[in-house]
């Protein structure tokens, strides 16, 4: 569950990216967010992430308030989170393998399991013949996949993506929405900032719309597409079982 | 912590020592070097005052004793806490030493065997020269001591030289070390804030703040302790090297320098000791310090 009420950011120099902002999403809810360059949609998922603070306003994620967010509960709360960055943020002097399965490791899973998942997801993303290479010697959307399996890896109840096909071509950004698609059916919370405006239209989610920091149109207030959970259709998700 | 977790995150200090070189060499660079530099400066005023109490000790006090007098001066010379040592010289030896420094002193011992001016004497060796004042007074007070000679000027000036040298030691070692502190932290910052993307990812991917600061603690220990075997290795050699260089040469004062060298064995033990003491203490508060600055995220 995200809850966003009355959110205002104004960034250190007097930006101001987010004014006023509202919004609330169930679990087990897929949510595009789009709207053009500036418009403050990364500040928003920043704001979830914790990495930037609300000026005033209240945000609920996963029952922590984030105002009141204690700091040793930060990674905690983070773990629950399943994060790609806009930028990849990909750890350079770790290899593919080791920079999923750093996100199993801050959650204490030890080392068989570790191989077994981490082999899988990169399985999962098309990325097995690079478990070995290291970010540099990757192309940006091989980067971006591997951005995704770190976010996919420790099964978070939260997926949170910043133009997750922003650096692929339209096939594989097909397939990559996709994917979070079925993810989400498995049971996750998605939301994805995307630009593609074409891919979004055919995939039918709720789209929230934010322009120069305010939400401009919302499709679930006025289209019938509540939190989609199909539960059949469980067969290739998350949970490898 | 889990134990599996604690094994990767100690794997991982040591591996990232060897994934980060360039700023690993960087680091023991450094931490050496400061410990070169403390090394010498303590090699060196330790040697220094050395050399100079083997001139004080060379310096005896000489005590005149008039005639028939010696034993009893012996009695009472023992009972003086700072005599180390003395050796009785009759009056007929003395005479001999110092005609021999002449050419016809053969003949002139002959002339003056009968008639000899000079007094018996006893050359006393002294346990703690700073007080030899003191020293000297208590002698001149022992009956039939009819004159004492103190030590040479030079002695004195050699005893100012010692005691401003092993003040000057201590100021220099410590300034060093501050020094050395100075830089060694600002090169464990610049290396971690050259990490400090590393740092934030993987706050932002859930990671406690112990979980990434173990790594950083282990690296930080591994190149302390590395430094300080390699500044031991160095200092080692070195020390042995200059000495079989000075060995060739044939100067007056060599002899003497070379007599009162402190084997390296004999510091050697207490600086690598305080190095590897300080070394990974340095590399782990150094790194916990500044990686602590990038966790606030
Ligand atoms: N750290 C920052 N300090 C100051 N201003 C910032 C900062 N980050 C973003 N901004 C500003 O806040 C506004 C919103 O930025 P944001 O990154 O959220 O946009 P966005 O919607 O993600 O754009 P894009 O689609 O290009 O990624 C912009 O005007 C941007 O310049
Ligand atoms: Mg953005």
């Amino acid at each position: 569950m995200i809850s966003f009420s009355n959110v205002s950011k104004e960034y250190p120099n007097g930006t101001k990216a987010l004014d006023r902002i509202e919004f609330f999403v169930n679990n087990g809810e897929f949510v595009f967010i789009i709207g053009p360059s500036g418009a403050g949609k990364s500040t928003l998922m920043k704001l979830i992430m914790h990495e930037e603070q609300a000026t005033s306003g209240q945000i609920d994620v996963n029952g922590y308030n984030l105002r009141k967010i204690k700091n040793r509960q930060i990674s905690k709360y983070r773990r629950s989170l399943g994060m790609v960055f806009q930028d990849f943020r990909l750890i350079n002097q770790m290899t593919v393998y080791d920079n999923v399965a750093f996100a199993l490791r801050v959650t204490g899973v030890g080392g068989r399991d570790i191989r077994r998942r981490v082999f899988y997801i990169l399985d999962l993303v098309n990325l097995l013949q690079k478990a070995e290479s290291f970010p540099n010697q990757i192309s940006g959307g091989e980067q971006q996949r591997v951005a995704l399996a770190r976010a996919l890896v420790n099964n978070p109840a939260i997926i949170i993506a910043d133009e997750p096909t922003g650096n692929i071509d339209p096939e594989l950004s097909t397939g990559v929405m996709e994917l979070l698609c079925e993810i989400n059916r498995c049971g996750p919370t998605v939301v994805v900032v995307s630009h593609e405006h074409d891919l979004v239209k055919k995939l039918d989610k709720r789209v929230i719309n934010i322009e120069k920091g305010q939400i401009v149109s919302d499709s679930s207030c006025n289209a019938t597409t509540g939190p989609a959970i199909d539960n059949n259709n469980k067969k290739r998700g998350l949970n490898e079982k | 912590m889990k134990l599996h977790s604690l094994w990767y995150l100690l794997g991982q200090g040591i591996k990232n020592v060897w994934v980060n070189q360039l700023l690993s060499i960087a680091s023991v660079g450094v931490l050496t070097v400061c410990f070169l530099l403390i090394g010498v400066a303590t090699l060196f005023s330790y040697n220094l005052q050395s050399f100079a109490h083997g001139v004080e000790k060379k310096n005896e006090v000489v005590v005149f004793v008039g005639d028939g007098m010696a034993p009893s001066v012996a009695v009472n010379l023992k009972k003086i806490k700072n005599v180390a040592s003395f050796v009785f010289v009759s009056k007929e030896t003395a005479l001999k030493e110092q005609l021999s420094q002449l050419d016809e002193g053969g003949a002139l011992f002959e002339e003056l065997g009968q008639n000899n001016p000079l007094p018996d004497s006893y050359r006393v060796a002294l346990h703690d020269v700073d007080i030899v004042n003191k020293t000297i007074k208590k002698i001149g007070t022992i009956t039939g001591v009819e004159k004492v000679n103190s030590p040479t000027e030079v002695a004195k000036v050699i005893t100012t030289i010692k005691n401003t040298v092993s003040y000057a030691g201590v100021f220099i070692v410590g300034f060093l070390l501050l020094v050395s502190l100075f830089i060694i932290a600002t090169t464990i910052e610049m290396t971690i804030y050259n990490r400090r993307r590393e740092i934030n990812i993987m706050k932002f991917v859930g990671a406690s703040n112990a979980f990434i600061r173990v790594p950083f603690v282990v690296e930080g220990m591994v190149l302390g302790i590395v430094s300080a075997f390699l500044a031991y290795a160095v200092l080692h050699l070195g020390y042995v090297y200059m000495f079989d260089v000075m060995a060739k040469f044939e100067i007056d004062v060599l002899p003497m320098i070379r007599e009162n060298i402190v084997p390296f064995a004999e510091l050697g033990t207490y600086l690598l000791a305080g190095f590897l003491c300080s070394g990974p203490i340095i590399g782990m508060f150094g790194s916990v310090f500044f990686v602590r600055k990038h966790l606030k995220v």
